[in-house]
């Protein structure tokens, strides 16, 4: 039985072309996964999971959009399928994961900060937020049938050490980089800018092994 | 062995890495200078469209289709050896006004500056289209005669639509109008929705005095007209203006607005309600508002009228509109802030 804590960090690679305000960053999440494996070797094991994982990320704007930012939280489930490669010791051993996987995006939701177009302060202040009066929102995203890719593919590479305690319980920590090969969007316009998933999974956790 | 398990699995996987499609190079189409041929120039409107304009998710006009179909005519018409430069220009400028037809955004215009200036906009060859179509210049004569006999009959009591002169004391326009009709009908015409530009003559002030005095003072009120019709639109801010006193603070929002976020067509942030704001008012009139509109009530005055009609007591009386809903800043250096809009670049001309 694993019990384990699995942090996120998830950025995306993405292009915004000539608009130089708008800055994107990583953001982190969690993840729950629940997995299989069939022992071919002793030192090869084929895995299957079934991952529920949050891809966040986010931008912020500068410059007159100074201030303006939009946070979007993604939920996938992945089903990552790889080979785990592992070597060492009986209590210490070391494993690298080689694989791919495939899945779905779930749902979406989004959180920042724009302006009311139709609603001035009156001021001049230099930035959009300052001259308009701002809105924040907190929305569930829709998805758009004709723009959003819900299917995503990647590949996946990671490595850990998983060090064994006693004859019950085995601790084991690792780190997994999962490259999209999908881009979030459909291609549905020529001159589309690309947008993939990059995602860090580090996970720490706790093996009970129970044998009759 | 596992060796080389390993190392086929990590080649494998570096190579499979590569499938990653590198993103278009899409310029700035504003840095777009000098171009020196048609096919140049379409490319370059025609990427600028790709990304500024904010209306793809309801045009129903296939854009990558009218790559397809008219790159081919301009790179034609650029090979074009029997023409000469002043035909080839006409040629591509109805080209132009061909592609963007079924364009809906009724605020699109497409202007060609060379020895003369010409302008494309396909919002007004749509309502010259239609069966009752009548011309700015016609309607208004049309308005002046009907208000004239209004004032005339007495009906129209008070009114007063001052002109505004420039500083050499030439007449420019007409800004607003106020009066009262049957006695009990605050009546407005805004003829255009440049009242915080005019702020300055006391006139123009003199008349939203009045306005605002007849909200709050005049007694039995029985309705409010405010008269939109043949109203080329304005600034956002005049809303406030002409509807601040007539609205609650934290009334429903009179309609939702949403801007790009990003250069893809579908690129859009949240639907962000918009709402009027108000001015101090003495009294809340419980009295239907009615706005009366037409096909030439564009922009600000279609905007005001959605804003009437989004009222419980709010009345619109008229004909389809103009169709140009969309706020947008006619200057090249705020399309960064919308991701969409105005935007020029310069062509070199064929001598």
């Amino acid at each position: 039985m694993w019990k384990q804590v699995t942090v996120i960090t998830n950025w995306l690679t993405i292009d915004n072309g000539y608009f130089y305000d708008f800055n994107y960053y990583h953001g982190n999440g969690f993840a729950l996964t629940v997995p299989v494996q069939y022992e071919i070797k002793d030192w090869l094991v084929l895995r299957a999971e079934a991952a529920w994982l949050q891809k966040n990320f986010g931008y912020k704007r500068s410059g007159y959009s100074d201030g303006i930012y939009e946070n979007t939280y993604t939920n996938y489930l992945n089903v990552p399928l790889l080979c785990r490669f592992s070597f060492g010791g009986k209590k210490l051993r070391g494993f690298m994961d080689a694989g791919g996987y495939a899945g779905g995006w779930l749902s979406a939701w989004r959180e920042g900060i724009f302006f009311r177009t139709l609603n001035s302060t009156g001021n001049s202040t230099g930035t959009a937020l300052g001259d308009q009066v701002p809105y924040e929102y907190d929305e569930k995203y829709e998805f758009d049938s004709v723009k959003d890719r819900r299917f995503e593919a990647g590949l996946l590479i990671g490595a850990g050490l998983q060090y064994q305690l006693t004859g019950l319980i085995t601790l084991s920590a690792s780190c997994r980089y999962y490259y999209s090969l999908t881009n979030i969007q459909k291609n549905y316009m020529r001159d589309l800018m690309p947008r993939f998933h990059n995602t860090i999974v580090t996970q720490i956790g706790i093996l009970f092994t129970f044998e009759k | 062995m596992k060796n080389r398990i390993l190392t086929i699995s990590l080649i494998g996987l570096t190579f499979l890495a590569s499938c990653r499609p590198d993103a278009p190079e899409i310029n700035n189409p504003s840095y777009d200078v000098g171009l020196e041929t048609f096919e140049a120039v379409f490319d370059s409107f025609w990427h600028g469209m790709n990304t500024n304009y904010a209306f793809w998710s309801v045009d129903p006009t296939d854009w990558d289709a009218v790559y397809d179909e008219y790159m081919p005519k301009f790179i034609s018409l650029d090979e074009d050896e029997v023409l000469t430069v002043e035909e080839c220009r006409d040629k591509a400028i109805e080209l132009y006004e061909e592609l963007t037809s079924t364009l809906v955004d009724g605020h699109f215009g497409l202007t060609f500056s060379f020895d003369e200036t010409r302008t494309i906009m396909p919002g007004f060859t749509r309502i010259q289209s239609r069966k009752n179509y009548i011309s700015i210049e016609d309607f208004h004569d049309m308005w002046k005669i009907a208000n004239e006999n209004m004032v005339n009959s007495g009906r129209l009591c008070d009114y007063d639509a001052p002109i505004v002169y420039d500083s050499e004391g030439n007449p420019i326009t007409r800004v607003v109008g106020t009066g009262i009709l049957d006695n009990d009908i605050i009546y407005l015409k805004v003829f255009m929705f440049h009242i915080g530009d005019y702020s300055y003559d006391e006139n123009v002030t003199k008349t939203m005095d009045r306005y605002y005095d007849y909200i709050d003072n005049y007694p039995d009120v029985a309705g409010i007209i405010i008269d939109l019709r043949n109203n080329q639109g304005g600034l956002a801010d005049d809303l406030r203006l002409v509807m601040g006193k007539l609205v609650k603070p934290d009334s429903d929002p009179i309609c939702y607005l949403r801007a790009k976020n990003g250069p893809g067509r579908r690129d859009y942030g949240p639907w962000i309600p918009q709402t009027v704001n108000t001015l101090d008012r003495k009294r809340e009139l419980d009295v239907p508002i009615v706005a009366l509109a037409n096909m030439t009530s564009v922009s600000m005055a279609e905007i005001t009228t959605m804003a009437i009609q989004s009222m419980s007591n709010g009345v619109f009386i008229g004909e389809q509109t103009f169709g140009a809903h969309g706020p947008y800043i006619p200057d090249p250096n705020f399309f960064y802030l919308f991701n969409g809009g105005y935007f020029k670049n310069s062509i070199m001309c064929k001598q």
